[in-house]
């Protein structure tokens, strides 16, 4: 078994953490009917370039924790560090992929690429050189002077990608980013993801429920529990790189490794209290 | 004609054919072809109707007549003096209404608080029939142009004011948190997401008031007023001459309609992104 937990699997002192979650809690108060706990006491640390999956049941927290990680959020308990220093506020060198693309629909595809880039003030000349060559890597060179709403779905979240990796983000935090597209586009594009990450080599925290796809992506996955999010356990995803997502089912490694992802997402599935119905078939 | 515009789901290899647009030319040729068709059937009948006395000339005037009257009062020059007066009132009491309505609908887009105060407030005015504040206004302004100018101006703020509020408060949430995560100041928030992202509702808002602003102009000149379409409609109706009401009438809609035209020719330009615009 490659299953191992964060205590077991200690990092080297020699390789800080880029992140490191330690005993992070929220509580979000609600105006009707009880506090909702949302996650509670989670740790784990991500090495610097790894690339980490949390995988768990949709709306279980999962995103909450991103939020307090990108300084959204002020956990109520615990700390986050981000190269070694308390995340107070938005860091400067994350960028973020929501699962909409969230372009500016007022934008060409040029523009929207060069976005992140005119955020921190890059030059007008070097942001369209650069946004130029990322949109030849993502293949939309004939679309850089589309609006989105002339764009198909995969299209745009082409755009999103270029847009993402157009900053070399040192971090980044993505939010299902590829569930809103058909199987087809979603492959291609986790490849194309991959192959930009390969020359980029971000830290990469992805938020997924799909299996699969951490699977396919993933250094490690983290498996949370749902409402509270808690981490179950950590799974290494020794597949080696660079990957062919194609072949992956292939793999027989690759379906023993989802096989061990869905027990633990099961045993998180139950969720009502202990006290209710003691003669419960679940043991 | 908009279908020439329209957008194509393309992947970036395919190049769009060259087919479309001659095709949505002809079919708009066609188009154009049939409405002239019926209008001249339209005035044929009415022409024919009037002339074999089965409706009255009195009540209805006749194109003939119509056209006659315009032209006595082209010749006589009343036309451009009336023209413009009211032009002035609907353009000043537009321009005025338009500022006012946007700036409001920000502010309180951005002070929640004070909109939850002011909201039942703006409700009632807004669901008051600003006409009826007509007689109010001359009483306040006299008979001149300010007058016209407020009862354009009550008009076409609340419009813009409503569109502008619903804008700002429906800026997509998920481009508000990518742009604050990419480095995005407040400022850069403001300028670079809600006001374009609100533009096009306080476009729609300018679209839709204009016929507002031109109907309150007539409207407060039948009030009372010394010069201006609406006066001339009145006085038209005095006189029992149906053709001066009718050519009034002809004149507000060519007015009416050139307005419309150049703001859609601005819009599709400045609104070329969103969908709506690019599908017609």
């Amino acid at each position: 078994m490659t299953t191992t937990t964060g205590i077991e699997d200690p990092l080297s002192a020699t390789e800080p953490a880029k992140i490191a979650i330690d005993d992070v809690s929220i509580t979000f108060k609600s105006k009707s009917g009880p506090d909702v706990l949302a996650v509670k006491s989670v740790s784990f640390q991500v090495r610097p370039g790894e690339f980490v999956a949390l995988v768990g049941p949709s709306g279980g927290g999962k995103t909450t924790l991103l939020n307090m990680i990108s300084g959204l959020y002020k956990p109520d308990r615990g700390r986050i560090d981000i190269d070694g220093e308390k995340v107070t506020g938005i860091h400067p060198g994350l960028s973020y992929m929501p699962s909409r693309d969230a372009l500016l629909p007022w934008r060409t595809v040029q523009r929207n690429v060069e976005y992140g880039l005119e955020l921190r003030g890059v030059g007008k000349a070097e942001r369209a050189r650069i946004a130029a060559e990322m949109i030849a890597q993502v293949g939309l060179e004939k679309a850089a002077g589309r609006y989105p709403a002339q764009l198909s779905s995969g299209m745009r979240q082409r755009t999103a990608v270029a847009r993402t990796f157009a900053c070399h983000p040192e971090i980044l935090l993505m939010d299902e980013p590829f569930s809103a597209l058909d199987a087809q586009t979603r492959v291609r594009l986790q490849s194309l993801f991959l192959d930009l990450w390969e020359r980029n080599r971000s830290t990469v925290l992805l938020v997924t429920h799909d299996v699969g796809e951490a699977l396919a992506l993933a250094d490690r996955i983290v498996v949370l529990t749902s409402s509270p999010a808690v981490v179950k356990e950590e799974v290494v995803v020794d597949l080696g790189r660079p990957r062919d997502l194609r072949a992956m089912h292939r793999v027989p490694r690759y379906h023993e490794l989802f096989a061990q992802v869905l027990d633990l997402l099961d045993d998180t599935e139950p969720i009502q209290p202990a006290s209710r119905g003691g003669g419960n078939a679940r043991s | 004609m908009l279908e020439a515009e329209a957008v194509v789901l393309v992947e970036p290899e395919a190049e769009p054919g060259p087919a479309r647009p001659t095709r949505s030319r002809r079919a708009g040729l066609i188009r154009f072809a049939w409405q002239m068709l019926l209008l001249a059937v339209f005035l044929v009948t009415w022409q024919m109707l009037v002339d074999h006395k089965v409706l009255t000339e009195l009540s209805v005037s006749k194109p003939t007549a119509i056209w006659d009257e315009m032209v006595k009062l082209y010749r006589g020059g009343q036309i451009w003096n009336n023209v413009g007066v009211t032009l002035q009132e609907t353009v000043v009491g537009y321009v005025f209404g338009v500022v006012a309505g946007v700036a409001a609908g920000f502010t309180l887009a951005f002070t929640p608080r004070l909109l939850a105060v002011l909201n039942p407030f703006i409700t009632i005015l807004n669901s008051l029939p600003r006409f009826a504040l007509g007689p109010l206004f001359i009483l306040w302004f006299g008979i001149g142009l300010t007058s016209k100018v407020a009862l354009v101006f009550s008009l076409v703020v609340f419009i813009v004011f409503t569109n502008t509020s619903a804008g700002a408060r429906s800026v997509d949430a998920d481009v508000v948190t990518v742009s604050r995560l990419l480095g995005a100041s407040r400022w850069d928030i403001i300028r670079k997401v809600m006001l374009p992202s609100t533009f096009p509702w306080v476009v729609a808002g300018m679209r839709l008031s204009i016929a507002y602003a031109v109907a309150g102009a007539v409207v407060g000149e039948m009030f009372a007023s010394q010069e201006g379409i609406g006066n001339w409609i009145v006085a038209g109706s005095g006189v029992f001459n149906t053709a001066e009401i009718f050519a009034g009438l002809l004149v507000i809609a060519v007015i009416a309609g050139t307005i419309d035209l150049l703001g859609r020719l601005v819009e599709r330009r400045v609104l070329r992104w969103r969908p709506e615009v690019a599908m017609g």
